[in-house]
């Protein structure tokens, strides 16, 4: 099967990232995927940890993860511009590049979309410039638009997998037998589910595999406007899917691809060295002209050119991008251009200093007691001690216990998990109630009220979301900000806020940053607690009879982390 | 090899048989009419090398006070992409299926030649009054003297004049809007832009970038800028909790001091009480001190078709629990009453 690979699909940031690349690199003699990165991040196209521009750029250098995410992201792009053959490797590695002849009409034409319509046709395999082979001979796209035409103008988008990806389409009786066999699976959900299933073992992969090589295709075929979403139960019921639909436009396209001479490598390496120059010509010319460019001042060369492949093309338009098909050096010598790289200058400035803030942990020592707990009984916490001890007495430690309880969670909704975590605050010996869910939208969804300190909590049960994120620690602030409005219960200013969740956040990193934006702009603190730590103390407390320092927590900034003394 | 140009089928400019124009003004739902010397004519299209009507200046969108902010780089007037060049007729040509008669493009045309009929939204074309010459070095340049001028006149542009059923079908297409598509972004940035401001928004698909967009008014003494959350859907709080974290993000990482920031945010329709929003609000006003102020496309719409240019720096959009309205500013800025019942579509208030 064809595979694409998963590269930026938004079109308009496509066109501006290449844009900036042309700007930067089109009198250099070729760039790296180094320079891609930097002139992505300098020309804020790309973010880090929610900067831009050199600072993003400074970070993600200091920063191993994102040093190589920032190299994705421009390998990402060049993998684009590649398959559009914009851009194609300079000599016989994969990098350094060089732009194409093509890929200076797109940079420099205000309206680029014509010519990518042109590009994206001209994808195909195989090809002497892409690094990973196929086994497949086909134009793609091609493919998809007569599917799509066979099919009712109506594909699933694993039927791109299973049929025009995996074919060689100039066969054309393989063509006609996976048009039946798509024919045949449809109306029944199930026999697609085998099909698909199928494939995957065939290939030996996952089944997203196949899935996420779709994005790519239906991404450059929703840019060009020849297809539609819509979602459906008419090809697999009972399911409804998310189909797509050919367009008017769509349709136009692939009715005008029935009349073209498609030329492909294996046929035009059986051509003599003077059609194969010609070829080269016609190819590019007839790309420009078909999206719109004025070919006049080459007029007489289309001439000449056509007059010798006369018999290979028998009246019809070429359809061969050589820049997608050949290597740069073959095709620029048959149009005989010369690069020339004199006066360029490379100037790397010196990046700012920007360093990303350490996590901010925060140790919530436990102590021994001195004297009993004085705790609110009350039928939850008794059912919870209760629980705790019968589990301890089954001759599990605690270790064992805390996560027995804390697997038991995970399928946790709002009804059970606020007042499971207010729960466990009251296993501290803390005032704790959560509100009914649903109950308000701009409120805590539990409060540890107090004569002097009260704290608003912020939960996310693990099925809205397992792990933490930005939103929590929003909503935390807004609780803080709204118990000192409206002065339910009495609060500082510097007591804390929290936010309680089953994981940590994934992003820890901007979680960090947000909280230490907020304490710097408003003065504010958040304190972020897991279910696990939430556990650990709670249980050690009930086991050990230990006690936690309260005023560590009222002032608890970050996340926490429970330590044993 | 040279590269190739686009095919260019344009072959003409015209010109407003007219010596010196002394004013312009433009009523709703017409096209404007230029005076000068004892002579009017009705404006057309002057077919335009660059038509302001279709793409604005790269400094439109970008804001001087937010360096670092990423920004989206497509300059289309016209946010659903109705307009394009008509080359047979050398004049833009608008497609009224797209066209959600925003008047944006109207409202950027220096000559007043786009106008609405409420329904549909036309380019008048140039006839007798006009000359139509070659595309010349010095034809252009005569053209781009007129833009100055007409500039300095400085006259007022006038598109719709409000009503409930042209505010009904405005709401009913923008809320056919994919939710996944960058469409109402765009509509608030340009119409940001045609209230007198600068504006950006993040780019599409920009994960990292939280803050919708960022606005100013480029004044280069006291200019008054800030962030901006737009919300079209029902989650007014995600708006007013994602601004205090745009507020804080820029005080905090990129210097924007937290007073100097005035926020707005732009959502379809405002809140009602129950949703909580202008609670929060005044909750933020009491606690933190800032105002944050809520526009609807609705009242934009209103201040652009009234060419007026909006100044936020007085905090006169500023609504909350106590005080749900902006009737009253949007009144004093159009220096009339709206027509608009009371909660109609929540463009002035929230609805009943
Ligand atoms: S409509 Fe106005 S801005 Fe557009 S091309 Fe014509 S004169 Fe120029
Ligand atoms: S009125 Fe608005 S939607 Fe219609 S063409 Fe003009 S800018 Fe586009």
């Amino acid at each position: 099967m064809i595979r694409f690979r998963n590269p930026g699909t938004q079109y308009t940031t496509q066109i501006q990232v290449f844009r900036e690349l042309y700007n930067e690199y089109k009198d250099a003699p070729s760039f790296s995927l180094d320079d891609m990165a930097e002139t992505i991040a300098r020309t804020k196209l790309m973010t880090a940890y929610g900067y831009a521009g050199d600072a993003a750029l400074a970070l993600s250098n200091t920063d191993n993860d994102s040093l190589n995410s920032t190299k994705m992201n421009a390998k990402m792009y060049a993998e684009v511009f590649r398959l559009l053959g914009w851009i194609t490797s300079a000599g016989s590695g994969s990098y350094p590049l060089v732009f194409t002849y093509i890929g200076e009409h797109a940079a420099c034409t205000d309206e680029v979309l014509p010519l990518y319509e042109q590009c994206v046709l001209g994808i195909n395999n195989p090809q002497r410039i892409m690094d990973v082979k196929y086994d497949e001979k086909v134009r793609f796209f091609k493919a998809a638009l007569f599917s799509l035409e066979d099919l009712g103008g109506i594909m699933y988008k694993h039927e791109l997998c299973l049929g025009p990806m995996s074919i060689d389409d100039l066969d054309r009786s393989q063509y006609a037998r996976m048009i039946t066999y798509l024919q045949k699976l449809r109306g029944s959900y199930k026999r697609y589910e085998e099909a698909y299933k199928g494939l995957c073992e065939d290939l030996d992969v996952k089944p997203t595999l196949p899935d996420n090589s779709t994005r790519l295709p239906i991404a450059f075929m929703k840019t060009c406007n020849w297809i539609d979403s819509k979602r459906t139960k008419d090809l697999y019921p009972p399911k409804s899917l998310e189909c797509i639909c050919l367009t008017d436009h769509g349709r136009e396209v692939a009715k005008s691809l029935h009349n073209v001479k498609d030329l492909r490598l294996d046929e035009y390496v059986t051509y003599s060295e003077a059609k194969q120059r010609a070829l080269i010509r016609l190819g590019v010319y007839s790309m420009l002209f078909r999206a719109g460019y004025n070919t006049d001042p080459v007029k007489e060369t289309i001439q000449n050119d056509t007059n010798e492949c006369k018999d290979i093309l028998a009246g019809k338009p070429l359809l061969f991008s050589p820049y997608q098909t050949l290597h740069h050096d073959e095709v620029d010598d048959a149009l005989n251009l010369k690069r020339n790289h004199g006066s360029y200058h490379r100037n790397r400035t010196i990046l700012p200093n920007v360093s990303r803030p350490d996590l901010v942990i925060n140790d919530l020592n436990l102590s021994v007691t001195v004297e009993t707990v004085s705790r609110n009984e009350d039928a939850e916490v008794e059912r919870f001690t209760s629980y705790v001890n019968k589990l301890k007495l089954a001759g599990k430690k605690k270790r064992e216990i805390i996560d027995r309880v804390f697997e038991e969670c995970i399928t946790d909704t709002q009804t059970r998990f606020y007042p499971f975590v207010a729960t466990l605050f009251r296993v501290m010996g803390l005032d704790c109630t959560a509100s009914r869910p649903g109950d308000n939208g701009a409120r805590w969804d539990a409060i540890i009220v107090d004569d002097e300190e009260s704290i608003p909590i912020e939960i996310k049960s693990p099925t809205e979301e397992q792990h933490l994120s930005l939103k929590a620690i929003r909503q935390a602030l807004e609780n803080k900000v709204i118990l000192l409005s409206r002065e339910t219960h009495p609060t500082k200013p510097e007591t804390t806020s929290l936010a309680v969740g089953y994981y940590l956040p994934n992003d820890r990193a901007e979680v960090t940053n947000l909280m230490i934006d907020f304490k710097n702009t408003y003065g504010y603190s958040i304190g972020v607690i897991d279910l696990k730590t939430l556990l650990t103390i709670a249980i050690t407390i009930l086991l050990d009879g230990k006690t936690i320092d309260i005023q560590k927590l009222n002032r608890l900034e970050g996340f926490a982390n429970a330590t044993f003394k | 090899m040279p590269l190739l140009s686009k095919e260019e089928k344009r072959n003409s400019i015209a010109l407003p048989k007219i010596n010196q124009i002394d004013s312009v003004t433009q009523r709703y739902g017409e096209t404007a009419i230029i005076r000068g010397k004892g002579r009017s004519i009705s404006g057309a299209c002057l077919k335009c090398k660059n038509p302001r009507c279709m793409r604005f200046p790269e400094a439109y969108i970008s804001c001087p006070e937010f360096e670092d902010f990423s920004y989206e780089r497509n300059n289309n007037v016209c946010p659903v992409d109705a307009i394009s060049w008509d080359y047979s007729k050398d004049i833009p040509r608008i497609d009224h299926e797209k066209c959600i008669n925003c008047g944006i493009c109207a409202l950027m045309c220096p000559i007043g030649a786009i106008y609405s009929d409420g329904n549909k939204v036309y380019v008048s074309e140039p006839r007798n009054d006009y000359s139509i010459l070659p595309v010349t070095a010095s034809n252009i340049r005569l053209q781009e003297e007129l833009f100055t001028r007409l500039m300095t006149l400085n006259w007022q542009h006038r598109f719709l004049h409000e009503s409930q059923s042209i505010m009904s079908n405005i709401y009913k297409k923008v809320s056919k809007f994919d939710g996944r598509s960058m469409s109402a972004n765009l509509l608030i940035r340009n119409l940001m832009i045609a209230v007198g401001h600068h504006c950006s928004i993040s780019r599409t698909g920009d994960v990292y970038t939280r803050i919708d967009a960022v606005y100013s008014d480029g004044d280069i003494y006291d200019a008054c800028y800030g962030a901006m959350e737009i919300e079209f859907g029902r989650d007014t709080l995600d708006a007013s909790r994602g601004i205090l974290d745009d507020i804080a993000v820029l005080h905090s990482r990129n210097g924007i001091d937290k007073e100097k920031n005035t926020a707005l945010v732009a959502c379809l329709s405002f809140p009602n009480k129950r949703q909580g929003y202008f609670q929060v609000i005044k909750d933020v006003n009491k606690v933190l001190n800032l105002k944050i102020q809520t526009v609807s496309l609705g009242a934009l719409l209103i201040l652009a078709w009234n060419g007026i240019e909006v100044d936020f720096s007085q905090k006169d959009f500023y609504a909350d629990f106590d005080n749900l309205s902006i009737r009253s500013a949007l009144n004093n800025n159009i220096k009339r009453r709206v027509e608009l019942p009371e909660g109609f579509l929540g463009i002035l208030e929230p609805e009943k």
